[in-house]
């Protein structure tokens, strides 16, 4: 035992310091890191949502397959306190990692209002485009949540208010994964959204 | 400094055949490093040797063009040179202070254990330099992605704590770490402003082709960084050869 500490006491005392140095660092850091989390949500929900003045958040339970998720809906309200759409989280595999979304609907739930990319790594300069391609996340404002939006890989790309969508040249997996997960949480979120009779958010300011 | 050079070569020959392939990689270079080592003059002072080698980790023995060390961030970062930049100067900022850490150590180190210890210290500063990225440059931090704790395994900054800062005081492994670092930093701005200007006509962000130039989108592929980089060594050993005759 003893032959043992005296070979090892260089590793055992660093790795004590190391971890006393560590949690100091993450322990100050850490609440800028979730601020800048929370900030990225935000600026994409500010980007599906222009017209909204305050956005309210309110946790949603769904029923995925049977087993519950909860997740949280963002609720976009005008200056006169109307609600103008709203915005929930949609991941799922896309062609290299996992893509992350923000998915706005209108208050009627009857089109989608766009999209925001919180997450995806996908090929730089071909599905990576979904991120910062106005003219393919243009294709999600309007389109109708009823019948499920399909990919097609020639098309009109300004058409925005069919359910067709014209995928990124050279990314029809990444294209068809983001339209793919929109579908599918689609199917489960609609149960669980309000109608529009209801107007039980209250804004945030 | 000569002796011990010597006896290194001898003790990481061993544990170069007990560790990984990595390891075995980093004890290979060591051994190419140690004769360059070695042809310092006997006891020219402290603040000369360290600043020697800082000048020759800058350029003539520049970690990434000559010794080949840390190619996968400059493969991997280099599209354009704002991640460029950022990735060099966490690279930098890893590799001086395990630098200091370890030379400060270097009495207690006992030789099967040494590689553990490098590890755990460079992992640690990796760690602190990604925190530090995701909380204050979360853009770069989201573009750098698994890049950064990637640091941990870059041979480059083992190779460092292997052949200077277990060697050598404080003040010059500190040095040879910011010539190490900043060399690494220059290998990969040169790469990324290839990449970035004939691939997107930009030079960190700013326009710099005019807009009838079309960007050669395999800059922006692993394949352009490979070929960029290809002739990049090709002109820089052409160079060296032609100045000091072969090796």
């Amino acid at each position: 035992m003893l032959r043992f500490l005296k070979a090892s006491w260089l590793v055992l005392a660093s790795a004590f310091v190391f971890g006393l140095l560590l949690a100091g660092v993450h322990a100050s850091w850490q609440p800028r890191i979730e601020a800048n989390e929370r900030e990225k949500l935000q600026r994409g929900i500010r980007s599906i949502l222009v017209d909204a003045d305050s956005i309210a958040t309110r946790p949603i339970t769904l029923a995925t397959g049977g087993i519950a998720e909860q997740t949280d809906l963002y609720t976009g309200f005008d200056a006169a306190g109307q609600v103008v759409g709203y915005v929930y989280p949609a991941e799922g595999t896309g062609f290299q990692d996992k893509i992350k979304l923000l998915v706005g609907v209108d208050p009627d739930l009857s089109n989608y209002r766009g999209i925001a990319v919180i997450f995806a790594a996908e090929t730089p300069g071909f599905g990576d485009a979904i991120r910062d391609s106005a003219i393919f996340k243009g294709q999600f404002i309007g389109a109708p949540v009823d019948p499920p939006l399909t990919v097609i890989k020639v098309g009109d790309r300004s058409k925005t208010d069919d359910e067709e969508i014209v995928s990124i040249t050279g990314a029809t997996i990444t294209s068809e994964a983001a339209t793919t997960i929109i579908n599918r949480r689609w199917q489960q979120v609609r149960e669980a959204l309000p109608p529009t009779a209801q107007r039980g958010d209250q804004p945030q300011h | 400094m000569i002796d011990k050079g010597g006896a290194v070569i001898r003790r990481s020959a061993d544990g170069g055949g007990g560790g990984g392939a990595g390891v075995a990689a980093a004890a290979a270079m060591v051994g190419a490093g140690a004769p360059a080592a070695a042809a310092i003059p006997a006891d020219p002072g402290t603040g000369r040797i360290a600043v020697t080698q800082f000048v020759k980790q800058l350029w003539e023995e520049n970690p990434t063009l000559r010794t080949l060390l840390g190619m996968c961030p400059a493969l991997a970062v280099t599209a354009t040179c704002k991640p460029a930049l950022t990735m060099g100067l966490a690279v930098t900022f890893v590799v001086v202070c395990s630098n200091v850490m370890i030379s400060l150590m270097r009495r207690a180190l006992a030789p099967h254990l040494r590689i553990l210890m490098f590890t755990l210290t460079i992992a640690v500063f990796v760690t602190i330099a990604d925190l530090f990225l995701r909380a204050f440059l979360p853009e770069m931090s989201e573009v750098l992605g698994p890049f950064v704790p990637l640091i941990i395994v870059n041979c480059l900054i083992i190779s460092r704590a292997e052949s200077c800062a277990a060697k050598n005081g404080a003040f010059i492994s500190t040095l040879d770490g910011f010539g190490a670092g900043f060399g690494h930093a220059l290998a990969l701005l040169m790469l990324a402003t290839v990449r970035e200007i004939l691939g997107n006509g930009t030079w960190f962000d700013l326009r710099v082709l005019p807009s009838w130039w079309v960007p050669w989108t395999v800059m922006k592929l692993p394949a352009g960084a490979f070929i960029t980089l290809g002739f990049m060594l090709g002109t820089i050993t052409y160079l060296h050869t032609r100045r000091h005759g072969r090796g």
